[in-house]
């Protein structure tokens, strides 16, 4: 249900650890943010002319990544996402939000 | 049921109709000569398991009747000149978000701190343009008590069905004074309340009108609609815009609500206007005694007539046209320096000679000050 | 796993109007996190706001909304929840809305100890208007009221929320999201007035004009010039000099709560007539 279209929300997941990011590249004001405050240097801000500020963050390294969240938190636009791999297992795992439970609650 | 009879003051009267009209919540601050309406109300209210708040100030209140009213409680503030002012601008906001309330200003003198024990009839004009901006406000303005109560419930039913603020003007001496009446009973009035939308929540809009309506379905807060209410220009999913076409037509329709129900939202009294040469317009309690100089003159050979508005805004333009093509003269009697005479002026439309007899000051103008200027025009 | 906002969005209004790096997104996204860890319901819970760029918020949350006139949110919100008090009345608003012109609907909350919950984004500045200063804004900061630096001295709003009589006070910032999540969930569960104070970041504004135009410049200032609860407790005075506490301040259960009391009230006012109405005429 993003508020943009589907091809501008670009996901890569760790085969290494499970963990994915995904950043709407529509919703992204490349406001620098988490790729500062990430401790692992996971993303990295790039040019792209047709996007916001003429700038998106991408995940430059996601086997780097610890699924700390802090990106996703401190993303100020809904643009990032984290999926966690679910404990115990290195890799694969559910990476739809339905997981989470939410939906059963409402 | 047998009937109540009943010795109450103005401001007593306001509160226990306000609550036969179904009014369950009050938001005040102290003011005088309006006190007293928070008085009964802070009594009442519990009773009949409503709400009453006195508010940190007169702002507060305005908000909170407003915030009370989209949750779906008929709610009201009272208030004087000072307060008033003070609630301008969630007077529009009001307007904005077209959320029934009701407005009780008991008049006294001003401007300013004024005379708050004293009456006055100088917010008359206020009551239209007090707050900034296009809208449009409905006020009703009641002379004996009897007739407050049946005009409060009006002020209810017509918040209800136009989504509008309705002011209701008194002045210090009907807040004040007392008379003797029968209690209506329920069977001699009827309530109206805001129509709901009967469409799911998918398809609500909360400012959206159909088939040449003027009121969008009010839905209420928490009922499953969570629509969104903002003093900005919005659209009619109620968001803000700022397209210049939308704007515009929304401003539109909401000045029309008033402006083409005039025949539900007029209201006056004419005495001896059928063949009156000297028309006396007043309202409020200087009607009063204008009633009295009109028979006055009348005893003595003057054609004299009365016109007393009782819903003042929108102001009876036709019925003065109407009554000033017949006329020699008119006398406007208000307790200000001038302003149901600038309607007055505007409305006649003609050459006929207009007279004011203003007085303020805080006491009454009394019926031989009027005569006095009837028969200097007559 | 992941966490899903959209369920709490009005997503067909994205992107929203805040400026690249804003710390009002973070509130935002904190508070939804919050509300979904308490299994709330959109349609119970109602969002109100005044006048400024936080106070935009509500327009992007899938509940019931209401953006006021600047610096009332309180007052509406009060009405509201003295109607519904079986609803979740939230309020979310800027240091300047909320403490300025807002300032005396604010302390009287407070006193009240309406459950209500009030989140102030508090950047130090009034962004929407153009970056004048605000009763938070520190001494010697310029402003766009301030070209010769701010000479007022400024709030402490916890210290002005926990005076007034609030019974939950916190404090968050923006760089922790997990921190003010946690906050902001206790604050909502609390049964009284809650105040969470957010320091947040306005680098257009505030930050340009004080040399940290980058948000995380900015970001990084705030972190640095906090310290948290438990470490604040072992510091003295000097030390804390310039330093704004983070986390829970203060919270009390007891006091009781208006809805509550005037539900005796009304409890007490039906009985008496019940029983004038029933006893013999005189």
């Amino acid at each position: 249900m993003s508020a943009t279209p589907a091809d501008s929300v670009v996901l890569v997941k760790s085969e290494k650890t499970g963990h994915a990011i995904t950043i709407d590249e529509i919703l992204c004001k490349g406001c620098t943010i988490c790729v500062e405050i990430c401790p692992k240097d996971v993303l990295e801000m790039v040019d792209a002319i047709d996007r916001w500020e003429g700038a998106t963050a991408r995940v430059k390294d996601i086997d780097a990544c610890i699924a700390c969240f802090i990106c996703e938190h401190e993303c100020p636009d809904f643009a990032l996402l984290v999926y966690a791999a679910p404990k115990g297992e290195e890799s694969g795992g559910g990476l739809n939000g339905e997981e989470s439970g939410f939906l059963d609650r409402q | 049921m047998a009937k109540k009879a009943v010795f109450w003051t103005g401001n007593e009267v306001a509160a226990e109709a306000a609550i036969a009209a179904g009014c369950r919540f009050f938001a005040g601050y102290p003011i005088t000569p309006s006190s007293e309406i928070a008085s009964v109300m802070s009594l009442r209210l519990p009773e009949e398991s409503g709400t009453f708040i006195q508010m940190e100030d007169e702002i507060a209140a305005m908000g909170a009747i407003i915030g009370a009213s989209l949750a779906g409680v008929k709610s009201m503030t009272a208030t004087s000149g000072p307060g008033f002012s003070l609630k301008q601008e969630n007077i529009g906001f009001a307007c904005m978000v077209e959320a029934p309330c009701v407005i009780v200003n008991v008049q006294r003198g001003g401007p300013s701190t004024g005379l708050p024990t004293h009456p006055g009839q100088s917010d008359l004009m206020q009551a239209r343009w007090g707050t900034h901006g296009d809208h449009t406000t409905v006020a009703l303005a009641p002379a004996y008590l009897s007739e407050l109560y049946f005009e409060m419930i009006r002020a209810f039913n017509l918040s209800e069905k136009f989504r509008v603020p309705v002011i209701v003007l008194l002045d210090e001496i009907l807040g004040h004074m007392s008379e003797c009446f029968e209690v209506p009973t329920p069977k001699e009035y009827t309530i109206i309340n805001r129509v709901k939308p009967t469409c799911p929540p998918e398809k609500y809009n909360p400012y959206e009108v159909r088939d040449g309506q003027l009121v969008p379905e009010m839905a209420s807060y928490f009922e499953g609609y969570r629509f969104h209410a903002t003093g900005l220009n919005h659209d009619k999913t109620g968001f803000p815009t700022t397209d210049p076409v939308v704007c515009h037509q929304d401003e539109v329709r909401q000045l029309a609500k008033i402006s083409r129900n005039r025949a539900e939202i007029d209201s006056w009294e004419e005495v001896m206007t059928e063949d009156a040469e000297i028309l006396v317009v007043s309202f409020g309690s200087t009607a009063r005694g204008a009633h009295s100089a009109v028979l006055e003159m009348r005893k003595q050979g003057i054609r004299a007539g009365l016109f007393r508005p009782i819903t003042v805004w929108p102001f009876p333009d036709e019925e003065v046209r109407r009554l000033a093509r017949k006329a020699k003269a008119i006398v406007v009697a208000e307790m200000n320096l001038g302003q149901m005479i600038l309607e007055v002026e505007r409305a006649a439309h003609s050459d006929i000679k207009i007279v004011g007899c203003q007085k303020v000051g805080g006491v009454p103008v009394e019926p031989y000050e009027i005569v006095a200027k009837i028969r200097e025009v007559a | 796993m992941a966490f899903d906002y959209t369920p709490y969005m009005r997503m067909s209004k994205l992107p929203h109007l805040w400026c690249p790096g804003c710390g009002i997104g973070i509130v935002v996204k904190s508070l939804i996190r919050a509300i979904d860890r308490l299994g709330w319901l959109k349609d119970d819970i109602a969002v109100v706001s005044g006048i400024g760029c936080t106070s935009r918020a509500p327009g992007y949350l899938d509940m019931n909304t209401l953006h006021t006139t600047h610096g009332r949110a309180i007052s509406f919100a009060t009405g509201i929840k003295l109607v519904r008090p079986d609803k979740h009345v939230i309020v979310i608003a800027g240091d300047g809305d909320m403490v300025a012109i807002g300032g005396n609907h604010f302390i009287h909350a407070c006193r009240r100890n309406i459950d209500i919950t009030c989140i102030i984004n508090n950047n130090n500045i009034y962004g929407m208007t153009g970056g004048q200063y605000s009763p938070t804004t520190p001494r010697g900061a310029k402003a766009s009221s301030a070209p010769w630096g701010n000479m007022e001295p400024c709030f402490d709003l916890t210290n002005l929320a926990m005076g007034a009589g609030a019974t939950y006070v916190a404090r968050g910032q923006v760089n922790n999201g997990v921190q003010l999540e946690r906050l902001i969930r206790d604050g909502l569960g609390h049964h009284g007035f809650s105040v969470i104070e957010v320091l947040s970041n306005c680098h257009t504004q505030f930050g340009r004009r004080n040399k940290l135009p980058d948000p995380m410049q900015l970001i990084k200032h705030i972190q640095d010039k906090t310290v948290p609860k438990s470490k604040a407790e072992k510091m003295d005075s000097a030390e804390l000099a310039g330093k704004f506490v983070v986390g829970e301040l203060f919270r009390d259960a007891d006091r009781p709560e208006f809805c509550d009391e005037y539900a005796k009230l009304q409890e007490r006012a039906q009985a008496a007539t019940k029983k004038k109405a029933a006893a013999p005429v005189a």
